[in-house]
């Protein structure tokens, strides 16, 4: 009796969850569906028929969203990029070569993880601005391209590489930055897949930086080209577009999340932290 | 001759490694390292962001340490997010325990589903929240209205908006947690639960004799990284409610930006963000230093 009582509140508490967590997409979808304002304030829980798809397109000029995606996606792409090679090369460094002061270097790499960019948001603004980088990719990019997170990854993948894949890559004539990539780097793959949609991520989803660093629209990405669309509608909000244009913002990185889900759920990235 | 070569190699490593190391010590250095040291200085002037900087010693400090409204958006964020990490940790656990051996297709689905929260973007989602809690034509509006009553002004009323900021943080990460919890899971050996089931201990008994007890170090891991990370909460407040109504949801960063970008005063926000480095040092320092075994032994 009582096992079965458990069971009850253990379904209700999936369905509970699960409607939490669905609900709010499927009101911005129909949301996003309605043919005008209108509709959106009577007829608000019936499915338009025929759904209106061209507030899709209607949205996307709304706001440069071309700009923005293309923004997105350069500066995401980019960053990423970036920070995987410079990971390699110091992860190699910390890992397979010998030089003076190695464990106070690494040290002060860790520490880097302590000292979030909002922290120093205010220096860190001037020192863009000194250098000319504020509504520039530069500005977008470069302070982002390296992660401390990323040479921490690497490094631990490549400690575990046997020195054996080093050494006879050295006989065979292979300098540090050809065993760097080709061996250990291509060795270390699934790390550097995890962490590079990791990386990716996070650029992606970045709001903060991009809303202080940039102030003009050929600059920004789509985080914040969304909130701009939503603040100069103020007053009148024209619900059934500013969801039209919230589906094409969230939708790459879910996209991405669904069809590569083995790098989000398994253990890559959580070294030492099972138990 | 022997020893020449030696050197001559490990000479040769250093240079390597130097060069390796260089792009990653340029950007560590000049955005990392020099803002930090940079930032203290900047909260020992009366700097507007533009006019040259004039010391004025530790007033941007005793003037927050005096200002009730810095208490007021320090407890916020510490309200925020205890109650964040708290809710979310608590469901989270519950989900990866009631999902743990659903490893069929339904299963499967619905940890994919309860995952999707926390890769949206949280800028574009807090829109989304908004009009799910919009009082009048929104999801809670309409609702209220099919049921004849008149929804509650949620992100209006100081009684409220702090919650349903709440609600969306907890909303992205429960998915994450779960995940997390469910590695942890797996690291439990079954031998344990068939030996307690031998002993005639049922699911309650389990559960807080095996299951809690060993995930220990997880959820110590999961406590402590996020409450250092919704501690930094800016976007979805920023976003949903500006600090408002009534400063009831100011937060910490999202003060600091405020005073430096809307009101240019640029040193008192470094002196904020000072406050915000210490206290994020401690929660680190007192991290590391309490982390229980890795190891538990599971005899």
């Amino acid at each position: 009796m009582r096992e079965k009582v458990m069971r009850v509140l253990e379904v209700i508490f999936i369905v509970i969850t699960t409607v939490l967590v669905v609900v709010p997409f499927l009101w911005m979808f129909v949301t996003s569906l309605q043919p005008d304002s209108a509709a959106v304030l009577t007829r608000p829980f019936r499915f338009p028929w025929p759904p209106a798809f061209s507030n899709y397109v209607k949205a996307w000029h709304v706001e440069p969203f071309g700009i923005y995606a293309a923004n997105s996606i350069f500066v995401a792409v980019t960053a990423t990029v970036l920070q995987l090679v410079t990971a390699i090369l110091a992860a190699y460094a910390f890992s397979c070569l010998r030089f003076p002061g190695k464990n106070i270097v690494f040290v002060a790499v860790l520490a880097v993880l302590m000292i979030p960019t909002q922290v120093a948001i205010i220096p860190l603004y001037a020192t863009i601005s000194r250098l000319g980088w504020l509504d520039s990719y530069k500005g977008l990019i470069i302070p982002f391209a390296v992660d401390a997170y990323g040479v921490f990854f690497v490094k631990q993948t490549f400690d575990v590489i046997p020195k054996d894949y080093r050494e006879e890559a050295k006989i065979e004539g292979a300098g540090h930055l050809r065993i760097a990539f080709q061996i250990y780097g291509h060795l270390a793959t699934p790390t550097l897949i995890a962490y590079a949609i990791m990386a990716f991520k996070w650029r992606w989803n970045d709001y903060y930086w991009v809303l202080v660093m940039t102030s003009r629209q050929i600059r920004r990405t789509m985080p914040v080209g969304i909130v701009m669309m939503k603040e100069v509608s103020d007053g009148g909000t024209q619900w059934h577009l500013l969801m039209a244009a919230t589906v094409f913002v969230l939708l790459p990185m879910v996209v991405m999340y669904l069809s590569l889900q083995k790098y989000f759920t398994n253990d890559y990235l959580k070294g030492g932290l099972k138990g | 001759m022997h020893e020449r070569k030696l050197m001559k190699i490990k000479n040769h490593e250093a240079l390597v490694a130097f060069l390796f190391l260089l792009p990653m010590t340029v950007v560590f250095v000049f955005f990392k390292y020099l803002p930090l040291i940079d930032n203290f200085r900047i909260a020992l002037t009366s700097w507007n962001l533009f006019s040259p900087k004039r010391y004025v010693g530790f007033a941007n400090f005793k003037a927050l340490l005096t200002s009730s409204l810095f208490y007021k958006i320090l407890g916020n964020t510490f309200f925020f997010t205890i109650m964040s990490t708290a809710i979310s940790v608590a469901l989270g656990f519950i989900l990866s325990v009631l999902l743990f051996h659903r490893n069929g297709k339904g299963g499967k689905i619905l940890k994919t589903l309860f995952f999707i929260p926390n890769v949206t973007t949280a800028s574009a989602v807090a829109i989304l929240w908004m009009w799910v809690f919009d009082p009048d034509f929104g999801l809670s509006g309409q609702i209220c209205t099919l049921l004849g009553i008149k929804s509650p002004r949620w992100l209006l009323d100081e009684r409220y908006a702090i919650w349903v900021v709440i609600a969306l943080s907890v909303w992205r990460s429960v998915g994450y947690v779960m995940l997390i919890f469910e590695s942890g899971l797996s690291g439990i050996p079954d031998e344990i639960y068939e030996a307690a089931k031998i002993d005639g201990a049922n699911g309650i008994q389990t559960l807080f004799g095996i299951t809690i007890p060993l995930l220990s170090s997880t959820s110590y891991f999961l406590i402590t990284t996020s409450l250092i990370q919704t501690m930094q909460v800016f976007d979805i407040v920023s976003v949903m409610t500006g600090g408002g109504p009534f400063n009831s949801t100011n937060v910490m960063n999202l003060y600091i930006y405020q005073m430096a970008f809307a009101r240019n005063k640029a040193g008192y926000a470094a002196a904020l963000s000072v406050m915000l480095f210490l206290i994020l040092l401690i929660l680190t320092v007192v991290q590391r230093r309490l982390a229980p075994e890795k190891k538990v032994e599971y005899a």
